[in-house]
């Protein structure tokens, strides 16, 4: 009797994802509390990961900064 | 940041900076675009026998030049003209130029570019790309009609193995006055407004069209940036664009490198500065002798206004390392050799300038372009010395010893003496860093946690939590930003400065930007967590868990593919798909989970609610309803009337639903004043037997003024709502009126 196979878990890859990244979920709350910046957020994936579009990088970094953050980029 | 491999082409060619694709313009590419018979008759050179065959001749002549010493082996059996030619491209380290520049570089040198790229053809040390479209023509002579777009292609080794020599026969005659006045740059401002291009590629990448020029919001960004497009302190012909000859260089030279696959152009890693710092200047210098400020299009070529930098330079190199050549003599000089470049618009500086200058009248293109040459770029990398010469106050012009290392034909220059407290660092965070001090890789020092604010005399940068931030992501620890600081100032480092760098590191990891990361998506978190448990050690980075079925990884070669199944892929620098369709009642909104990607559900959560009650189809589809507060709740986070409307453009294809557009306005998402409540009332309504009928009462002076809104073509609003003036009217031309 031949061994039981091992099914491939499906899975699907999101390549080039602009995101911000926080350990508090208040930090997130605190930047979608500012307008300006909210509008740079394309939404949220959860309570401390925020989608960005990436043609709005330059612009959310700025407004990041602006507020004070001081953001680890990792290209 | 990406690092370039020296597998990369040199971008020092034309095209490549257009954006062609380099992989075309190789060696290997022209080789293969040649024809047999070509071919052939090259291996017959190299005593290969090719046979009758007409297959592998590409390959055979590779791996015969690829043979250990053979290229230097052919070098040495060809004549000093032809060497001279192949020097031209290990002077420029590139291995492409355009043919008609080429052919003017030669005749310039008092070469016959026929005569001297003979051999090297016959022998496959040079290719044509395209070759002639006749393949039993020759590739030269090399004049304009014949052979523009065309380049030559050397074999990579001619550039180890060639070397220009030192000019023989006529040269342009030295001045026999004294020369006073005589100004020498540093030679560092092209190493500083590269500096300064590569921290702006650091900050935020730049991306180019199809065309190769950059966006324009990121060529707005450079042109309004003080330090690189600011004025050059010690200039004697400034260039007519302060942007474009710095990004090509730096492309050129390997400071900026396209993303492959994509078109962004990103800052190399700061590993470049430590690898190339010191020699930058030589491969600025080098790269410009070849053209690489310029971008011509596609199958363009400079021809003499590239030709004559190789040949002016080499030309003063014929001279004594103490004689003076006027700026006339060597335009009237090459004049004598070469073709004149065509005129260009002069610069707003240079007519200025022309008033107070009492040579030549302005109007000869070969001066002209000489002077833009040398005076310019040629002066700002330090390669030439300028003076006048008295009493007959002409420009002249001498090779220092820099430029005469940069052609290979002089030792290396003696480095500047060495000041060890070079840097003022203010209490506000300024740094005032002064040029006698700097060398080119204490600039890259300073460029990777100093943000560059002005290249003047003096130069001075800006200390504050994004430089440093850019300081520690290039590796540099906060105790090596502030060591390397108090070596090099004059006065101790104020406590306020070292100590803010110390809280700016601390503050760092509080927030991290992800740029491109890659993201797995599992069906379930359970098969998530399974992933997880099973993931496999090893020395990258553990993958972070940053959804209840989505996990990031920083580098998507880590990812055990063995043990999954793809069931989609997605890249989120492509532009969105549209996968969301609306409801016919207009506020029901469903998302294809097979077409959508992670953005669209976050987008449709910002401003519409799951419904309480799922339609029947939502196990393929999901939906979503906007109402009021979900509106109100996506003006709070920022959503505007403009780019919902925009959103629904890129999702569905379509324009925003009527329904939502008017919820909007409900809600006043724009803040412009909610709009007048609808009103309600009860018209009069008057019914006529035919259209005909009513035509004739809307036309008539008497009844017309009294009817209102037309409700179709037999019914019609009565203005007022009150039937008596209709009635008196129509009295007075005989036609009672009913009343129900």
């Amino acid at each position: 009797m031949p061994p039981p196979t091992t099914a491939r878990t499906p899975i699907k890859l999101h390549r080039n994802v602009a995101l911000i990244r926080t350990e508090d979920p208040l930090v997130v709350e605190e930047l979608m509390a500012r307008k300006p910046l909210a509008r740079l957020i394309a939404g949220r994936l959860s309570e401390t990961v925020l989608l960005v579009r990436p043609e709005d990088e330059t612009a959310l970094l700025e407004e990041l900064r602006r507020m004070g953050h001081a953001p680890r980029v990792v290209r | 940041m990406t690092h370039p491999t020296p597998d990369e082409p040199t971008t020092a060619d034309p095209d490549v900076e257009s954006g062609a694709s380099p992989s075309g313009l190789s060696y290997r590419a022209a080789v293969a675009a040649a024809g047999p018979g070509r071919l052939r008759a090259i291996l017959r050179e190299l005593g290969v026998d090719a046979g009758r065959r007409s297959l592998g001749l590409d390959e055979a002549l590779l791996d015969r030049l690829d043979e250990p010493g053979a290229v230097a082996e052919l070098i040495a059996s060809i004549g000093p003209d032809d060497r001279q030619a192949l020097g031209l491209f290990a002077l420029s380290q590139t291995p492409c130029w355009p043919a008609v520049a080429f052919g003017e570089a030669l005749l310039g040198l008092g070469i016959d570019p026929s005569l001297a790229l003979e051999r090297p053809l016959a022998l496959g040390l040079v290719a044509p790309l395209p070759p002639p479209a006749d393949p039993d023509a020759p590739v030269t002579p090399l004049d304009r009609d014949r052979v523009l777009g065309m380049r030559l292609v050397a074999h990579p080794d001619v550039l180890e193995s060639a070397r220009v020599l030192a000019p023989g026969g006529d040269g342009p005659p030295p001045i026999d006055e004294p020369v006073h006045l005589v100004r020498e740059a540093d030679g560092l401002e092209p190493v500083l407004r590269l500096a300064s291009l590569w921290q702006l590629a650091d900050a935020s990448p730049f991306k180019r069209t199809r065309q190769g020029d950059l966006y324009k919001r990121d060529r707005q960004r450079l042109d309004e940036d003080p330090a690189l497009s600011g004025p050059i302190a010690d200039v004697l012909c400034p260039p007519d664009d302060p942007v474009s000859p710095w990004l090509h260089l730096s492309r050129a030279v390997g400071l900026l490198v396209d993303e492959p696959n994509s078109d962004r152009l990103l800052a190399a890693s700061p590993d470049f500065w430590s690898e190339h710092g010191v020699h930058l200047p030589q491969m600025i210098a080098s790269r410009w002798i070849a053209g690489g400020d310029l971008r011509p299009g596609p199958g363009d070529d400079p021809g003499p206004l590239l030709g004559l930098r190789p040949a002016a330079l080499l030309g003063l190199a014929s001279r004594k390392e103490d004689q003076w050549v006027a700026l006339d003599d060597l335009a009237a000089f090459l004049s004598s050799r070469m073709s004149a470049p065509a005129p260009p618009d002069p610069p707003k500086a240079d007519r200025r300038r022309k008033a107070d200058d009492n040579g030549p009248p302005p109007g000869d293109p070969m001066r002209d372009a000489l002077r833009a040459a040398l005076l310019g770029p040629a002066y700002l990398m330090g390669l030439v010395r300028v003076g006048e010469a008295g009493p007959s106050r002409r420009t002249a012009v001498q090779l220092t010893p820099r430029g005469r290392f940069v052609l290979g034909l002089g030792p290396t220059p003696p480095p500047p003496p060495r000041i060890e407290q070079f840097l003022f660092v203010q209490p506000n965070f300024e740094i005032v860093a002064y040029r006698q001090g700097m060398n080119p890789a204490q600039v890259g020092r300073l460029s990777r946690f100093a943000r560059w604010e002005q290249l003047g005399s003096a130069l001075t940068l800006r200390l504050n939590s994004d430089s440093i931030d850019r300081g520690l992501a290039s590796g540099l620890s906060a105790d090596e930003i502030r060591a390397w600081l108090a070596q090099h100032a004059v006065r101790p480092l104020p406590e306020g400065v070292s100590g803010a760098i110390a809280t700016w590191a601390g503050r760092r990891d509080r927030l991290t930007f992800f740029a491109s990361a890659t993201l797995i998506e599992f069906g379930s978190s359970a098969e998530l967590e399974d992933a997880l448990a099973d993931w496999p050690d090893g020395p990258a980075p553990a993958p972070i868990r940053v959804a209840d079925r989505v996990l990031l990884v920083e580098d998507e070669a880590v990812i055990p593919f063995k043990r999954f199944r793809l069931a989609g892929a997605r890249d989120y620098r492509k532009p969105p798909e549209a996968c969301v369709e609306v409801g016919p009642d207009g506020v029901s909104i469903a998302a294809d989970p097979a077409r959508g990607d992670l953005f669209v559900e976050a987008e449709l959560s910002r401003f519409a609610d799951p419904p309480e009650a799922a339609p029947a189809e939502a196990t393929l589809r999901r939906w979503y309803v906007v109402s009021p507060s979900s509106l109100r709740r996506a003006g709070a986070e920022g959503m505007t009337l403009a780019s919902l409307s925009q959103w629904f453009a890129h999702r569905t294809g379509g324009p925003m639903p009527p329904a939502i557009r008017w919820l909007c306005r409900v809600v006043d998402l724009d803040g412009d004043g909610p709009p007048p409540p609808p009103r309600a009332s009860r018209p009069m309504l008057l019914r006529v037997a035919s259209a005909e009928v009513l035509d004739g009462l809307y036309q008539h002076p008497d009844t017309g003024p009294l009817l209102g809104d037309r409700l179709g073509p037999t019914a019609a609003v009565l203005r007022g709502g009150d039937p008596g003036p209709l009635r008196e009217a129509l009295g007075r031309l005989g036609v009672p009126l009913e009343l129900e």
